[in-house]
């Protein structure tokens, strides 16, 4: 499953599944889905590691992001929104 | 909106693409040196020609990749920026370039100059590049194996040059004695510290990310450079003692503690490459999968050398073969194969909206052949050590490999620029 998307305004947030993808489709799919997230909602990027060049890319183009780490299974959830919402 | 992203922090396309580009003129030197002298390179480890041949591997070739390779996955990997990049890099490859090849002259010649040079450019590359990175490395707030393992490895280099500079004035008669005991640590603190370090914290990262296997166990990619840490320190000690120094225990002790590490991180791999979650097969998967074996092999031949259970005198040559040209020259490629498209991808991010797809810039079919060339060439060069009249074949298959590597990352290049320049055409 690589991507779900959310329910739009009932405000469950976009899920991109980058877990089983080979760089640099998950950074690929996550500048996709940038164009058309909209403000308030969530876009979530799970992926077995941190993204640090995503990280970058994401302070200096105004959006937030705020990394999960889920012990159970290793993964790493960003969730990412338009900075200020 | 993707196309206006700012990328500015990512490393300068040049920083990492000249070490990549300048390592493979290093394999064909180590190639057409096997063609032109390889009986003497294959007679024992110890001539003139056999230092020269590895140390055009080593501080040539592996080197030059694995510093570049740094530049990048420092910030990328470490989220630890580099100290003036563009300088550093400029700098660092310049003495590393300069002084890899006045070491393999100095070996062939026997020539104090080059000796003095050699010691001082590489000193001199790896005292700058220790600087620019100490910073970042050591405060980044990254966590985790990958970065422990990388300051572990920088430390291993220092080592490693420093124990290298020494042997250097030995071998040009400013300094008297002790070059057996040096030249074993300077090898494990080399292979087994510096390369064997960085192999593994970069595999923590990359193995799961590029061939898609389940993490390494997370005791695991602790305990391991711990523990490869712990054999070289306390090796280094033993040796320092008298008993140590005439008794052989400090070589055993590193061989057999190397060789369980060696052994228990190439199962380890090996184990995940069975369970990945896609089942790919592509090029930089059979490079780590040959990489693995080899380093059985080497784990096998290392335990064996130090229980006496093998003749010393034939080993010293298969050992050198498995180990550069099987497992870190197979790495290099498979890795170099990913790495360098995906640099140049994230470049051209930069310019064009829709860049052509990573896999287009280097095709599998062309890493395919480059991994069967690799393939024919150690087989060969193992055939070598047995009778070293087949060196020649060893040789002009080297050399072809290192011509190949420089073809296929220049046709890279060209694809990026062909795109760079005229964003509307599209590749062949």
């Amino acid at each position: 499953m690589a991507e779900q998307a959310g329910d739009g305004a009932a405000g469950a947030p976009r899920v991109i599944d980058a877990r089983d993808m080979v760089p640099p489709e998950p950074m690929e799919r996550t500048l996709e889905a940038l164009d058309f997230l909209e403000r308030g909602e969530e876009l979530q990027l799970w992926l077995n590691r941190e993204p640090f060049p995503l990280y970058r890319i994401l302070n200096t183009n105004g959006y937030a992001y705020r990394t999960e780490y889920i012990e159970d299974d290793g993964r790493f959830i960003v969730h990412i929104r338009h900075a200020g919402h | 909106m993707a196309a206006e992203l700012s990328f500015e922090q990512a490393p300068p396309l040049s920083v990492p693409l000249r070490f990549f580009f300048t390592a493979p003129l290093f394999v064909l030197a180590a190639g057409l040196l096997l063609v032109l002298r390889g009986e003497a390179v294959f007679a024992s480890r110890w001539t003139p020609e056999a230092l020269a041949a590895t140390h055009l591997l080593t501080a040539g070739t592996m080197l030059q990749i694995m510093l570049g390779a740094l530049f990048q996955v420092l910030p990328v990997a470490a989220g630890a920026n580099v100290v003036q990049p563009r300088l550093l890099a400029g700098l660092v490859h310049l003495a590393l370039s300069a002084g890899g090849a006045a070491l393999a002259c100095a070996f062939l010649w026997s020539d104090a100059l080059f000796f003095h040079l050699a010691a001082g450019l590489l000193g001199l590359a790896v005292a700058a590049l220790v600087l620019g990175v100490s910073a970042g490395l050591w405060r980044t707030p990254a966590l985790g194996a990958t970065v422990w393992g990388l300051r572990g490895a920088m430390l291993a280099l220092v080592v490693t040059v420093g124990l290298g500079a020494a042997l250097a004035l030995v071998r040009s008669g400013d300094l008297g004695g002790g070059w057996m005991a040096l030249s074993t640590l300077h090898q494990a603190w080399g292979l087994g510290g510096w390369a064997g370090l960085l192999l593994v914290a970069v595999a923590w990262l990359v193995v799961p990310m590029f061939l898609l296997t389940p993490s390494y166990p997370l005791l695991f990619t602790r305990g391991l450079p711990a523990a490869i840490g712990a054999v070289l320190i306390i090796g280094s000690l033993v040796m320092a003692t008298p008993a140590g120094w005439g008794g052989g225990w400090a070589e055993r002790l590193l061989a057999i503690g190397l060789a369980l590490a060696a052994a228990a991180f190439a199962w380890a791999t090996l184990a995940l490459q069975r369970r990945r979650r896609r089942k790919i097969t592509d090029a930089c998967f059979r490079f780590w999968r040959l990489a693995m074996l080899a380093l059985m092999l080497v784990a096998g031949l290392l335990a064996a050398s130090a229980t006496g259970l093998a003749p010393d005198a034939g080993l010293g040559p298969q050992l050198g073969v498995l180990a550069l040209a099987g497992v870190f020259l197979s790495v290099m490629l498979g890795m170099l194969y990913k790495i360098v498209p995906f640099i140049l991808w994230l470049h051209l991010r930069r310019k064009v909206n829709r860049p052509p797809a990573m896999t287009r810039l280097i095709t599998e079919e062309r890493q395919l052949l480059h991994y069967r060339l690799h393939l024919a060439n150690l087989l060969a060069l193992l055939l070598a050590t047995l009778w070293p009249p087949t060196a020649v074949a060893g040789g002009l298959l080297l050399a072809a490999s290192g011509g190949l590597l420089l073809a296929n990352l220049a046709g890279a290049l060209r694809a990026y620029l062909a795109v760079e320049q005229a964003p509307a055409v599209a590749l062949p």
